[in-house]
Order: C-alpha cells, then structure tokens, then sequence
C-alpha cells in the first residue's frame, strides 16, 4: 500500500504539491479530468448520504416541498424526527451491542484458536487441506441454506425454558435470542475469521516458534508467549471486521428475535419496520433511524479505515 | 385434549435432549476457553425452570394495531378490560410492520415452538386451517356468554373449525366500499350514488379524468393485496353473488373471472395514480383527504383515516357509496380473537374471550377502529353516523359474502398464491390471460 | 526477545494448568499415539485448538446444511416437527413447477451476473482513478469504500428515499434533464435494475480495494516498458496492466456474487416485508417468505438447497483454483 511513485505521476504531482491557483491552468488536461473523474465518483459516493442527512433535518412539509438535496431552511428545520428516531431505535442501540460486542469477541478468540491450531503445529498437510477447506467454504454459505434447521434447533434447544432463573431476575425473557443470537453468530463468523488469522499466522516468522518448540514447549504455551502477543494487528482488523458484520445483519435477527415489538429487538431489526410501521412513508424519520443505526458502524470505520480495509480485501 | 397432552410431553422430551446438546457445546467452548468452563453446568441449572417460568397466569394477548385509529381503539380496548377484570395480570403486545404480516410471522414461530400466547389477533373462517392443531376450542365461553343468540349468523358459523368454537369476534370491517372527495366529484360533475353497475364507475373515472386535473381512482399497490381486494368486490359488483361464491367456493366461471379482470385491466391500466406501484395505502388515502383524487376503493378502515383528519367530514367532504354493483351487500370482515391450545393462562384466557364479545368490549374498541360490533344487540347512539349507517346495511343485507383478501373466503395458502399471481402477471402491464388462468388455477378444488 | 525466557522455562516443566493433560497426551496411550502416527506428530495436541470451533462450524453450518436437505426431502409443512419416514423429491418437482420460483430463480440469476459485472468495471476503475498517484489519495478511498461499512437496512433506507417517485433525488435529477419521472421501485421491469444499481454503489468500494491491491503488486517496469513502446494509457492498462489483474478479479467477483446472492436484507428492507417488489423476488427473498410467512418448511428448504447449488457452484471451482496455486 506504499504510495510508491510512478511513470508520469510523479512528476505531475510534484507540480501540484507547489501549485498555487494560478498555476493550475498549467496542469495539462489529462489531470483536470482526472480529479474531475474523482470528483464525480465522490458525488456519487456521497449524494445518498448527502441526501439522507439533509432530510432528517426537515419537517414532512420541508421534505415534499424542497429538492431532496437541499439543506433545510428555517421554517423547515427540525430536530424532532431525530428525537422520535432515538426514541423508536435507542433500545436497539443497546440491544445490537448486548450480542454484537460479545459474539465478535468471541468468534475472533475461537478464529484465532482455529487458525494457530490448524498452521502452525505439524500435522499432515493432506488432512489439514480438507479441514481448512471446509472452513474457507463456511465463510459462503448463504444463510438461508441453514435456516430452517438453525429456528428448528432454537426451538428445540429452548433457552427461554433453561435460563429461567435469568427470567426470574425480572429480566425479559424474549433477550433469550440475543443469547441465540450470540451463538449463531459465532458459529457462522468463524470461518471468516479463522481464514484472516490463518493468512496471518502463515506470514508469520517461523523461526521463534521453531525454537520454542525444539525447547519442548507445549502448543498451548506457544500460543500464550508468542503467537497471541503477535497476534495484535489481525485481532484488531478481525474484531472491526466482524463487528460491522453482526451490527450490520439482518437475516438472523428476523428469524430468532422476529419482531421490533420484541423487548430486545436489535437496532436493525426496528430500522427495517421503522417506515412502514407506524410512520406510513416518513422518510425524514427514516433517514434520522438509517444514521443512529449507522453510527456505531460508521464511527468504528472513520477511526480504523485501514483495518477495515484489509479485512474486505482478503 | 389428548392432543394436548402429546404436544406438551414432546416438547419437554425435546427440551431434555436439547440440554444434553447445549450442555456438550458449552463443555467444549469452555474447555478452549480456559478457565470459562463453568458455563457448562449453568445450562445444566437452567433446565430445571423448565416449566414456562413466570409467564403461567400472566394473560398474554398479542395484535397488529400499532399504529393511527388502530392504537387508539386497541388503548380503549384495554383500558375497558382493565375496568371489567382488574385483577387479571396482563401484557397486551402490539406487534407492528407490514399489515398482519409480522403478527402472523411471530404468531406462527411460538406455535412452533410450543410457546404460544395466551391469545392473538386474527380472521376466522378458512383462514383457522393455518392453525390446524394448535387452536384450542372456547365453546364453554359461546355457552355461557349465550353468543349464539346475540352474534349475527355468519360469526356465529365462520368461528367454527373441525365442530368446535377457536375464538371470539371483536369487529366487523365491510369491503365493498368505495369512498369519493366529495368536491373532486361535484367539480366532475359525477353523481356517484347514480353509480349501480362495474361499467358506469368506469364511465364516472373517465369523466373524472377529462374533467378535471384529479386523479379518478387512487390506488395504492406497493403490496399485492388491495389489488386483490378490489377484484373481489369488482367480481362482486359486475358478475354478481353466486358468480362470486362460486369462485370462493372452488368452483369458479372462468368466464366471470376474466370480464372481471378485463375490467380491472381497464381501471388500472387508465385511471389510477402513475406512482400506483411504489406507494402504499396510507398514502394512496391521503391522495382523496388532499383532494387529489376522486375515488378510492378499500374496506372501510380507510374511514378512520377521514376521520383523524382535520377538516374532513362525512357528507361534507368525504362520501361513501357501496361498490358500484354490490348494492344490497356487505362483504364481511371479522377481527377476532383465537384461542391457542397448550394456553399459558386457560382461566384468564378465557375470561378474556367473554370479555371479547362483550357489548363493553365491542363498543369501546369499534367506535375507535372504524368497525362495527358483531353483536346484534348493541346500542348504536355512541358510534358516528357513518357507522350508524355502515350498522343499518349490515343488518339490513341481503347478503353478506365473505371476503377474499382476509380470511374468510379462502385458506391463506390460496390467498397467497392469489397474490403470486397479482404480483407477476397483474401489476403492469395487465396480463389478463394469465392472471385469468392463475386465479382459476388457485381456487379451483 | 521473549521467546528465550520462554523457552528457559519450559524445560523446568513449570505448566500451571493444562500441563498435566498434555503430558498425559505425550507419554502416549495407545490410541494418541496411533491417532499422531495416523495424521503427524501435532494433531492430537494441536485439537484443543482446532476442534472446538471446527465442530462449532460444522455442527452448525455443514450439520444444518444435512440437515436442511433432509427437511427438503420431507412434506413438512405448519405446525410441528417433520415427518422424516417418508422421503422423496416432490418438493423439488412442486418448484419447477411453481413459475414464482424460476422468476426468482432467473430474476437471481440477472443480479448475479448484472451487479458482479457492473461493480468489478465500476471498481477497477476507481482503483485505476486512485492509482494514479493522486492527492488525498486516503479520503477519497475512504470514501469509496465507506457504504461498504453500512448495513444493507441502512442502505435500503437511502436508496428507498432516492429512488423516491415523486421527491427522490434521481427522479430530480432525471426530470430537470427533460425526461419523464421513472418508478424506480414500482415497475416490475425496472426494479431489478434499481437494486443492482444500489448495491453497486455499496460494493464498488470493495472491488476497488482489492483491485488497488492487485495493481500495486504489479511491479514498476511493466508500466516502464509500456512507456518506452510508446503505448496510450488507455492501451496501457487494456494491454499490459488489466490481464494481470486475473486474481484480484477472480476473488473479487466470487465475494461479490456470494453478496448478490445474500441480497434479501436489502430487499426486506426496501419494503419493511417479506414480499419484495413486483418483479426482484429473488431465491433469498423466495426462501425466507415460504418458510417465516407461510410456513412451507419443506419447501423452503428445497429452495435453500437451489441457493446453495448455485453458491456452490461458484465457490466450488474458486476453492479448487485456490488449492490448486497452494493457497489453502
């Protein structure tokens, strides 16, 4: 990812570095369309959201009778669709962190276990190749080949019935699924991440481990003193990963909490019924809904852009 | 009752090996985990509260209506049972999104899952074969609240399934309604009670369009399901009772369907909104409350819409005339209550079921809703005059078929496939020929 | 640096926890020992680590993939559990002859091919645009890829408003250039296209990210000796550049068509309901209405097996290549 310089680049850039406005009529006409390129795809990139944002400032009257990309003027600003998205979605925020904190710690911890178990320790590459395929595999399976099974299993395993004295405790027992939800979504991340840290622990240098191991230490110690101390940067690109993930999903939410009604419905989960409830078509509310749901997303990727990138692209 | 039982013993038999099955899961992550091995033997402790937990005598009761008149009427509701059984624990749940769709969604897993409610929302009629199995029968509550007598006969008939009553009525909606703005209408110079005929509404949407900047018919079509609904009533209107019965009945007059739907073809290929498709009824109402249309057809929720509006009165703003054909009918709709067998809450349940069909109950949640109690014995004078009105036809039909799109004509498989077909072959372009076929196809036995 | 003490301590067999179920492992029973000798010196020690989220994943994933082909191959349908004495393929016959699911089977098919092609051009060129050695290099990446970060209910929300007949932006946009409004969602023909174009705003992003990988690993003479031919940019990169872009566009498009596949949360929240718009049912959004709307299980499930047909049918191939360079 080094910005290595290259062919004409180079010197074209180095032009601008120095330029002031005036002499940017000397830039040939390649580059002005060039930044005219980047600049159309940042509009592009952006108007959606430009767009959404201006219109959860509006009132209903703002929002049909000015252009959808116009900010609000002053009659027709309004904080209120902000106020009654909080209300609707707030429960949602804390409900999304109550699994997607715990289940992407989890799936990060176990994909790391998986990963170190299956790279670096010696045992036949024929037999750890068909293991480690059915991890890659894992990672794109279409949910819904799994769902049926995944409620008949919730149905049977019935957390609602064996937590009990969780209920007791005055807590809902409808936050039984965020319990689900925290399993399934381990399960279902785990390839993923098993695939990060294994691309990771491949790259790894050999040699420390080779030496502990000629020492006589056990797998396990290996793990502790060496591996997992390394292990940092994949665990921080592995955690924003998943996170944004389990935030971001809707499938099995729907088929294990099922309703926005529900006392632990996750922040998506309302967001998708939020315009078509209660509110008929206000896209002001929903627009306001769309940016708090976002919000922890959105912030996890402005502050570790590159992390999230490197976990997309591998 | 056997039934019962064997349903109760499997789902506990299910649960023991289902213990079995966490308690390994939890063995080995704990064993990976290190020193979180204890959480293997907290599932082990869970499994003793086996038996419900706390929900046993709370009264559980989930519905759809979140949201306008419906919230309202379910508050009155409510509150008037608090006033009628104030020691009864309760937990009424409004279960929003998509008309019934979530409702039924989230009915539907917990009867799966042997964790049912201590009752729910829904239609009766054919509608009940979904829930083969697992709707228990509240014929004590019929007996000793002497419903029989003081139902009207189609309640008292379409909340039977398999010999036994599955729950009690609450409302009655009509479906072959068709509402006007009334100055859209005068600026056409259209009369719309001269309108008797499928054809002379289709003579009164062109007038409307040469006329005037309105649109003639607004229609809101994001889902399947008005569609639906404004074939049963234009089936009702232009082909007639029987035709009509027939097709409900399984034997349908392919003739009969395909004028009805060359009709819709001409309506929804000429007359209604060009954003049709991409908005929803909500909106589409809104068109005839802002004076952008003429017509709309829909059950007469769309009344309590009228209503909440400001400045905008029966009579003087808003009318209503029968759909043009089915003058003499009302195309019944029943929201009722159903009773779920392995009930959490039997005694309260059914304490709730006569409060149901109680003329308190009836009074305080209709007035709100827009509906019209299923008693015959109700005093009318605290309802608006439109459902005066809506009251007089009801008693006073000659016939009351049932509808199409709601429960009580067709099982909700047949329903759904009605709605397959609207969805690919009739909503733009109008594929007579195939949706012809697909709804003969549907219905037929 | 650490691995010295580390190692010094070991010898004094100074393992607090764990240490005496491993010894007991080397010492070697018999059948350890035969299980080591079986599959190399380490499996049996190196399982505490693997075998745990291994059986995780394939009680969970590959278990409930059985396990649904079972369900498929029963009539089960409503309330209860299935009837699994009576198997056979009615379900698969009921599909091909149920016009709702090859509509939504080909309608699967556009989005697959459509989306994963308009997005890979789309991407490559932006990667393209990025690499030519420009200012704010970093923003305007972070921009590109930022929908990626969104969910699909998100984004769903936006495109809803921008598709919006009457107020959403593109209808704006189109109608102040002279055209006529457009119902983006509302028309059948159209709105498959709509969703591609959406979903194409999302992942563009992503295919860029993996091509600017691609294109940096591409050494430096290469663009140097196309230079010195005296070739166009534009022959440049159609030339030389793009054909060594093989990989990047082949992992590329295998995630892309996986996401096109998994569409439904997009399409559930486009309209806040189990029934997409007339005309984009897709086998996702088929899928899910059989099973949580109407309650056809079995059904439902046989579908779930075309969906995972067709993904394997992609990934299958992709994970071959992929052990066949060596990289598994």
């Amino acid at each position: 990812m080094s910005n290595d310089a290259r062919t004409d680049g180079g010197t074209a850039s180095a032009t601008d570095t120095g330029a002031s406005a005036g002499a940017l009529a000397g830039i040939d006409g390649y580059r002005v369309l060039l930044y005219l390129g980047l600049l159309g795809m940042l509009t592009f990139f952006l108007i959606p959201i430009e767009s959404g944002l201006v219109t959860s400032f509006k009132t209903s009257s703002g929002v049909s009778g000015s252009l959808p990309f116009a900010p609000p003027t002053g009659s027709t600003f309004t904080l209120e669709k902000w106020q009654s998205a909080f209300d609707a979605l707030g429960r949602g925020l804390i409900n999304s962190a109550l699994y997607a904190i715990p289940a992407t710690v989890i799936s990060a911890l176990l994909g790391s276990f998986a990963a170190y178990g299956i790279t670096q320790s010696d045992w036949k590459q024929k037999y750890k190749a068909p293991v480690l395929a059915l991890f890659v595999a894992g990672i794109f399976i279409p949910y819904q080949a799994v769902l049926v099974p995944l409620s008949q299993f919730w149905s049977m395993v019935s957390l609602q019935d064996w937590l009990g004295f969780v209920w007791a405790l005055g807590i809902n027992d409808d936050y039984a699924g965020v319990v689900e939800l925290i399993v399934t979504h381990v399960a279902y991340g785990l390839p993923i991440c098993t695939v990060l840290f294994r691309s990771y622990y491949k790259n790894m240098s050999e040699e420390m481990i080779e030496a502990a191991r000629l020492d006589g230490a056990s797998i396990r110690r290996i793990y502790r003193r060496i591996v997992l101390p390394l292990s940092g940067p994949m665990f921080a690109v592995v955690l924003i990963y998943q996170f944004t993930q389990i935030w971001n999903d809707l499938l099995f939410t729907l088929v294990l909490v099922q309703t926005e009604s529900s006392a632990a419905a996750p922040i998506v989960l309302i967001l998708a019924g939020l315009g078509t409830s209660l509110e008929g078509q206000d896209f002001a509310l929903r627009m306001a809904g769309a940016f708090i749901a976002a919000l922890p997303t959105l912030a996890v990727y402005i502050a570790f852009g590159e992390e999230f990138a490197e976990g997309v692209a591998t | 009752m056997t039934d019962q039982d064997s349903r109760l013993s499997r789902r506990h038999f299910v649960g023991a090996t289902g213990a079995a099955t966490l308690t390994g899961l939890a063995g080995c992550s704990g064993g990976s985990d290190g020193g979180d091995g204890g959480d293997g033997s907290d599932g082990g402790d869970g499994s003793d509260g086996g038996d419900g937990g706390d929900g046993g005598n709370t009264l559980e009761v989930l519905h759809a209506w979140t949201g306008g008149d419906g919230a309202r009427a379910a508050e009155a509701l409510v509150a008037a049972f608090e006033e009628e059984y104030p020691d009864i624990e309760h937990e009424f749940n409004p279960i929003g999104g998509g008309g019934n769709q979530n409702l039924d969604a989230v009915v539907a897993n917990r009867l799966q899952n042997g964790d049912p409610p201590s009752s729910f929302a829904n239609w009766p009629g054919p509608n009940l074969q979904r829930y083969e199995g697992v709707l228990g029968e509240v014929g004590g509550v019929w007996e000793s609240e002497g419903f029989e007598d003081v139902m009207v006969q189609e309640a008292v008939d379409l909340h039977q399934y398999n010999g036994a009553y599955r729950g009690v009525p609450l409302g009655s909606h009509r479906l072959n309604c068709l509402f006007y703005n009334t100055s859209v209408v005068e600026e056409a110079g259209v009369d719309p009670d001269s309108l008797t005929s499928v054809s002379a509404l289709i003579d009164a949407l062109e007038t409307v369009q040469s006329e005037t900047d309105a649109i003639p018919m607004t229609h809101g079509a994001s889902g399947t399901w008005t569609t639906t609904q404004l074939f049963a009533s234009t089936m009702l209107g232009q082909e007639g009772y029987d035709a009509y019965m027939s097709f409900i009945d399984g034997s349908p007059d392919e003739a009969a369907v395909r004028a009805t739907f060359e009709s819709l073809a001409e309506i929804l290929g000429n007359y209604i909104n060009e954003d049709a498709s991409s908005i929803g009824l909500t909106e589409s109402n809104q068109n005839i409350i802002e004076g952008n249309a003429a017509f709309i057809h829909q059950g007469n929720w769309a009344a309590g819409a009228y209503r909440n509006a400001e400045d905008f009165d029966y009579d003087e703003d808003w009318g209503f005339k029968t759909y043009p054909g089915s003058e003499g009918m009302y195309m019944l709709h029943f929201d009722s209550f159903l009773y779920p067998s392995d009930n959490p809450s039997p005694d309260a349940t059914e304490q709730f079921m006569a409060f149901v069909g109680s003329e308190a109950a009836q009074v305080a949640f209709n007035q709100y809703k827009g509906s019209i109690p299923t008693r015959t014995d109700v005093d009318m004078s605290q309802f608006g005059p439109y459902l005066q009105e809506t009251q007089e036809d009801f008693a006073n039909a000659d016939q009351r078929p049932p509808n199409l799109q709601h429960g009580l004509g067709v099982p909700s498989g047949t329903m759904t496939t009605l709605n397959d077909v609207i969805s690919s072959e009739f909503s733009g372009p109008y594929n007579v020929d195939a949706a012809t076929e697909g709804f003969v196809d549907a219905v037929s036995n | 640096m650490t691995q010295n003490t580390d190692t010094g301590d070991d010898s004094g067999d100074a393992l607090p926890d764990g240490g005496v179920a491993e010894d007991g492992q080397r010492s070697g029973f018999s059948p350890i020992s035969a299980l080591n000798e079986r599959f190399g010196s380490d499996f049996v020690e190196s399982s505490q680590f693997w075998l745990p989220p291994f059986l995780l994943v394939g009680l969970f994933v590959y278990g409930a993939i059985i396990w649904n082909l079972l369900i498929s191959l029963t009539d089960f349908t409503g309330f209860g559990t299935p009837d699994y004495g009576d198997l056979d393929l009615e379900m698969y016959g009921r599909a091909l002859a149920d016009s709702g699911f090859i509509d939504a089977a080909i309608n699967t098919f556009i989005l697959l091919v459509g989306f994963t092609l308009v997005t890979l051009a789309l991407g490559l060129g932006l990667a393209i645009l990025i690499d030519r050695n420009i200012r704010f290099e970093n923003t305007f990446r972070t921009i590109y890829l930022l929908p990626m970060s969104l969910s699909f209910v998100v984004t769903a929300q936006f495109w809803a408003w921008m598709f919006n007949f009457n107020n959403g932006v593109i209808n704006i946009v189109i109608t102040s250039l002279g055209f006529g409004r457009v119902d983006w969602i509302g028309n059948p023909d159209i709105v498959l296209w709509a969703v591609m174009f959406a979903l194409m705003w999302q992942f563009a992003g992503y295919a860029m990210v993996v091509f600017l990988a691609g294109l940096r690993a591409i050494p430096n003479e290469h663009y140097e000796a196309a230079k010195v031919d005296g070739a166009s940019t534009v022959r440049m990169y159609w030339r030389v550049i793009i054909p060594q872009l093989k990989g990047s566009t082949i992992s590329a498009s295998v995630v892309l068509m996986v996401f096109a596949l998994k569409a439904f949360d997009f399409l559930y929240s486009l309209v806040g309901g189990y029934r997409p718009p007339n005309g984009a049912d897709i086998l996702a959004t088929k899928m899910v209405r059989e099973a949580y709307a109407n309650l056809n299980w079995a059904y439902a499930s046989a579908v779930a097996i075309t969906l995972f047909l067709m993904t394997l049918g992609i990934v299958g191939p992709y994970l071959y290549y992929q052990y066949n360079r060596g990289n598994l």
